[in-house]
C-alpha cells in the first residue's frame, strides 16, 4: 500500500488512528502498530513480509546474544555482530544485487549464468539499515538491548517509515517505544505535516514527473536544449518533493503516534556547495554511512590517502545503495570526486564567491548528478547532457505543447523551495487559522488528484 | 485555528468522505463518464490475497465508488484546461485549439480525433498506410479465393477521413487504391458527401449515428440482396440517457459539447430466435415487448452508441425464420452493431462474428468448416476505413485462415 492512494488516506489512516486513540496503554498500541504495519506491508508484498520478519528475528536474537557475552567475551560478541550483519547484508545483496552481479559476471567472463529475476522486496534497503543500526548500537552499548520482541517488531515494521524511510535509528525511538506521550498539539502538528507531505507528493511531484519522464523518454537526438534543461529541473523537483513529501508524511504520522523521528531534509536546494548539499539531503542515509561506516573506517583522522579511500568506499556504497546499476555507482563516484575536490581546498575557494554564484555552482552540479541518477544507461547520460548544452535536436517549441500544463506546478515547486519572505512567516504565526484553512484546501486538492489517479476510461477506439 | 478545532474539522471531512463512499458501494454499477462498469471486489481467499488481486480490486472498487467521483474528475480536467490555456504563450507557434487537444491527449493517454474539432486537414496517404492497406486487401482477396463463397466489403470512412470542405479530395486516393487492388465487390459509405455530416456521424464519437448506420444498411441491402430495406416502425429516443462519446468522455466534461441524442429505430420485423455467445435470448421476442418500457429496452439491448446487443466483441446468430433466404456470415466490429438486426431480415440465418472475439474466445475456430457446416451463402465484411489502414485486420484474417 502506498500513502498516496485513496485506500490509504480514506480507509487505512482513519481506521488505524481511530483504534490507536481508542487504546490507552503503549503496549496495546504497539500491538496495533504491528498488526496494521504487517497488513500495510503484506497488502503489496504478501510473500516478502516473511523476509522482514526473518530480518527482525535475526537482529532480535543476535542482539540478545551480543548483550549476554559482550562483557565476558568480546570476540564472541564481535562474531555475533558479524553473523548478524552477514544475514542482513546477505538478504539485501541476494534480493537486490544478485542479478546485477550475474549480469556483470556474464559480461566480463562470457558466462551464461541464468538471471534470478527476483522482485525486490519493498523497503528492504531501509529496514535492513534500521535493523543493522540497532544491533550495531547494542554492540557499541549505545542502546539497551530490547528483550521485548513486540517492541522491536513494532520499531522495524512501523508503517510510516517502513518502505521509504527516513532511516529511523533505534536510538531515536528507544524510549518512545515503551513510553510515549500523545497530546493534541503533537497530533495536530503531525496531521498538518502529513497533509503537507501528501500534497508535495501528489500535487507537485507527480505533476512535474510527467515533464521529467517525457524528457528522459525522448530518443537520442530528438531532445532540444530547452526541453532537456526543463526536464532535468523537473526531475530535480520531482525527486525532492516525492522523497521529502514521503518523509513529511512519515514524520507527521510519527508525531500522531507520539514518536519524534529526525528530519530527513533541510532545504537541500538552498545549498552553497556539494558538501553542504549532502548535509541537507537524505540526512538519515548520510549520517548512517557516516556513523556506521566512515567513522569506523577512521574517517578523516588518518592519512590523506586513507581519507580518500574511506570516502571512495562510502560513496561507492552510497551509490550502490540507491540501486543495482552502473549509473548509481557513477552517481556515487561523481559525488566522491566533487567532495574530494571540495575537501582539498575547493570549498575555501568557493566560499569566497558571491552567494548567488555559490548557489549556482551547487545547483549545476546537483542537476548533473540527477541526470546520472535518472538515466537508464551510460549512453543516455552522455546524450542527455549533450542536449543540455545545445548538441541535441533543434525545435521551435520550448517544450511539447501537451506538457505546458505542468509548468505552473514547476513554478510552484521552485517557489516553495525559496525562503519564504518574513511577512509571510509573521502572518502565518499571527493568523494560524489562515494557514490551517489553506492546509484543509490543500487536502481537498490532493483528493482531487488522488481521484484522478484512478481515472480509467475504457478505450475502445480500435473497434 | 486552534489545534483541537483543526483536528475536528479534518476528521469530519475525512470520515465524511470515507463513510459516504463506503455506503455508496453497493448502489453504483456503471461509471458513465468512463464508459465502464465499476470494479467488483474479488472474494478474499489465500490465492486472491497472495496474487494481490483482492487488494487491487478493493482499491479500484473504492476509487470507483469514491464520493462525487465524476465531479472530482470534471473539476480536475477543468482546472488543467485553465492551466494549459494560461500557459499557451510558451509555444506561440501552435494554435490554441491544437494545444488544448494535445493536452487532453497527454492527460488521458489516448488519441483524440482532432480533425473533427479543428480546421480540416487532408489525411496523408503515407507509404506505410499504403503497405498496410495492401496487406489487408490482399488478405481479403486470399480469403475470398479460399472460402469459395461471395464476399462483399462495405467500407465506412469516418468523420476524420471526411472533412467538410475537402471530403471528396480526402477520400479519393483510398477509393482509387481499393478499386485497383480489391478483387471482390465492395462499396463505400457515401452519405457524408450529401451534407449529412452531423446526422450520419456522431458529434462526440467516432462511430456513425443510428441514422448513418441505417443509410449504410440500406446500401448493403440493395448491393448484396437487391432488396428494399425493412420498414422502420419507430424512432425511439432516450432523453434520460446522456451520450458520452469518445471525445467528451476523454476530456471528462472539461469541454462542453452538444451531445447527440441516444436513439434507435425499431423495425417491422421480428426474428424467430436470437443467440448471443451461444446463449439463447429467450425473452427477446422482438423490441415490441420493451417499447413501453424504454429503460428496460435500453438496459437489455442497447448501449449509448445505439448498438444493438451491447458490445462489439461477441458472436451472434439471428434466425429470421425466412427459410428461403440465404445464410449470411457478417464479419466486423462495433460499426456493425446497429445494422445486425435489420440485416438479418434479408437472411435465413445471420451469423455475426468479430475477429477479435474469435481470436480471444475461440482460437481454434475453423472458418472453412464453419462456412461448410452452416451452409453460408454470403459473407459480408463491414469495417471502417481506419481498420483497413492498420495492420491488425490482415493479421487477424491470416490467423483465421491458418
Amino acid at each position: 500500500m502506498v500513502f498516496s492512494s485513496l485506500t490509504f488516506v480514506f480507509i487505512f489512516f482513519p481506521v488505524f488512528f481511530f483504534l490507536y486513540y481508542a487504546l490507552r496503554d503503549t503496549k496495546s498500541r504497539n500491538q496495533l502498530i504491528i498488526v496494521f504495519s504487517l497488513l500495510f506491508y503484506a497488502w503489496g508484498e504478501p510473500v516478502y513480509v516473511v523476509i522482514m520478519i526473518i530480518s527482525t528475528i535475526n537482529d532480535y536474537a543476535f542482539s540478545i546474544l551480543i548483550d549476554n557475552v559482550r562483557d565476558k567475551n568480546a570476540r564472541m560478541a564481535k562474531l555475533y555482530l558479524v553473523l548478524s550483519i552477514i544475514v542482513n547484508l546477505g538478504l539485501l545483496s541476494f534480493f537486490k544485487y544478485s542479478d546485477f552481479l550475474i549480469m556483470n559476471l556474464n559480461s566480463l567472463l562470457h558466462l551464461k549464468i541464468t538471471m534470478l529475476n527476483l522482485p525486490l522486496p519493498i523497503g528492504i534497503s531501509f529496514y535492513t539499515f534500521q535493523t543493522m543500526s540497532y544491533t550495531l548500537d547494542v554492540y557499541r552499548k549505545q542502546v539497551k538491548v530490547q528483550k521485548n520482541f513486540n517492541a522491536l517488531l513494532a520499531y522495524v515494521t512501523l508503517f510510516p517509515q517502513l518502505i521509504a524511510g527516513p532511516i529511523v535509528r533505534y536510538s531515536t525511538v528507544e524510549d518512545e517505544l515503551l513510553n510515549r506521550i500523545i497530546d493534541v498539539d503533537l497530533v495536530a502538528k503531525g496531521l498538518r505535516r502529513f497533509i503537507i507531505g501528501l500534497s508535495k507528493k501528489i500535487i507537485i511531484a507527480n505533476q512535474v514527473a510527467i515533464l521529467a519522464n517525457a524528457a528522459f523518454a525522448m530518443k537520442d537526438g530528438t531532445l532540444n536544449w530547452s526541453f532537456a534543461i526543463l526536464g532535468i529541473i523537473a526531475y530535480a523537483l520531482q525527486i525532492f518533493y516525492d522523497f521529502s513529501g514521503y518523509s513529511d508524511m512519515a514524520i507527521g504520522m510519527g508525531h500522531m503516534m507520539g514518536f519524534h523521528f529526525l528530519e530527513n531534509f533541510n532545504a537541500p536546494y538552498r545549498s552553497t556547495s556539494i558538501t553542504d548539499f549532502w548535509r541537507r539531503w537524505h540526512i538519515s542515509l548520510g549520517t548512517w554511512f557516516r556513523d556506521y561506516l566512515y567513522f569506523p573506517l577512521g574517517g578523516s583522522r588518518g592519512s590523506k590517502y586513507r581519507t580518500i579511500m574511506n570516502l571512495a568506499l562510502v560513496w561507492f556504497l552510497t551509490g550502490l545503495w540507491h540501486g543495482a546499476a552502473w549509473n548509481f555507482i557513477i552517481f556515487g563516484m561523481y559525488y566522491f570526486v566533487i567532495l574530494v575536490i571540495e575537501k582539498s581546498g575547493g570549498l575555501s575557494l568557493i566560499s569566497k564567491l558571491p552567494r548567488v554564484l555559490r548557489h549556482s555552482y551547487a545547483l549545476v552540479l546537483i542537476l548533473v548528478g540527477w541526470v546520472i541518477f535518472r538515466s537508464e544507461s551510460i549512453a543516455q547520460i552522455g546524450s542527455y547532457l549533450s542536449a543540455c548544452v545545445g548538441l541535441g535536436a533543434s525545435s521551435l517549441n520550448i517544450i511539447p505543447a501537451k506538457l505546458t500544463y505542468t509548468l505552473p506546478f514547476m513554478g510552484l515547486g521552485i517557489l516553495l523551495i525559496l525562503p519564504s519572505p518574513k511577512f509571510i512567516q509573521t502572518l502565518n504565526r499571527k493568523l494560524l487559522w489562515i494557514g490551517d484553512l489553506a492546509i484543509l484546501m490543500i487536502f481537498l486538492m490532493s483528493t482531487l488528484y488522488l481521484v484522478n489517479q484512478s481515472f480509467n476510461p475504457f478505450i475502445y477506439f480500435r473497434f | 485555528m486552534k489545534n483541537k478545532l483543526f483536528i475536528k474539522v479534518f476528521s469530519i471531512v475525512m470520515l465524511g468522505m470515507s463513510c459516504f463512499t463506503i455506503f455508496s458501494v453497493p448502489t453504483k454499477k456503471v461509471l458513465g463518464i468512463e464508459n465502464r462498469g465499476t470494479t467488483q471486489v474479488q472474494d478474499l481467499n489465500l490465492d486472491t490475497w497472495m496474487d494481490t488481486s483482492f487488494q487491487d480490486s478493493l482499491e479500484k472498487s473504492f476509487a470507483d465508488h469514491f464520493i462525487y467521483r465524476e465531479e472530482w474528475l470534471t473539476a480536475y480536467y477543468t482546472m488543467n484546461t485553465k492551466l494549459s490555456e494560461s500557459m499557451n504563450f510558451i509555444n506561440p507557434v501552435l494554435g490554441n485549439e491544437r494545444v488544448k487537444i494535445e493536452i487532453f491527449e497527454k492527460i488521458n493517454r489516448i488519441t483524440i480525433d482532432q480533425t473533427r474539432f479543428l480546421v480540416p486537414q487532408a489525411s496523408p496517404f503515407a507509404y506505410y498506410i499504403k503497405m498496410n492497406m495492401l496487406a489487408n486487401v490482399e488478405t481479403i482477396n486470399k480469403l475470398s479465393s479460399k472460402i469459395n463463397v461471395p464476399i462483399f466489403l462495405y467500407i465506412i470512412p469516418q468523420s476524420k477521413d471526411t472533412s467538410l470542405i475537402y471530403s471528396e479530395f480526402n477520400i479519393a486516393p483510398y477509393k482509387q487504391f481499393i478499386k485497383a487492388n480489391l478483387k471482390i465487390p465492395y462499396d463505400f459509405f457515401e452519405v457524408y458527401t450529401l451534407n449529412g455530416y452531423l446526422k450520419t456521424y456522431s458529434r462526440t464519437d467516432h462511430h456513425w449515428t443510428y441514422q448513418g448506420a441505417y443509410q449504410g444498411y440500406k446500401d448493403i441491402a440493395m448491393n448484396v440482396f437487391n432488396e428494399e430495406p425493412v420498414a422502420i416502425t419507430k424512432n425511439l429516443c432516450f432523453p434520460k440517457f446522456e451520450f458520452y462519446g469518445s471525445f467528451s468522455r476523454s476530456v471528462a466534461g472539461a469541454i462542453k459539447v452538444d451531445f447527440d441524442p441516444v436513439c434507435t429505430y425499431t423495425y417491422d420485423y421480428q426474428p424467430k430466435s436470437i443467440n448471443i455467445n451461444d446463449e439463447f435470448v429467450e425473452s427477446y421476442g422482438g423490441l415490441k415487448d420493451y417499447q413501453n418500457d424504454l429503460d428496460l429496452l435500453y438496459d437489455k439491448y442497447l448501449n449509448h452508441y445505439s448498438q444493438m446487443f451491447k458490445g462489439a466483441n461477441i458472436k451472434l446468430e439471428i434466425d429470421s425464420g425466412f427459410m428461403d433466404k440465404p445464410n449470411v456470415l457478417l464479419l466486423g466490429n462495433s460499426f456493425t452493431s446497429p445494422i445486425r438486426y435489420p440485416l438479418s431480415y434479408h437472411a435465413s440465418h445471420l451469423y455475426y462474428y468479430s475477429l477479435e472475439y474469435i481470436l480471444q474466445a475461440e482460437p481454434n475456430f475453423d472458418l472453412l468448416a464453419f462456412i461448410k457446416e452452416k451452409e453460408i451463402d454470403q459473407v459480408i465484411m463491414v469495417y471502417q476505413l481506419d481498420a483497413l489502414r492498420q495492420k491488425t485486420l490482415s493479421q487477424q484474417i491470416e490467423t483465421l485462415l491458418k
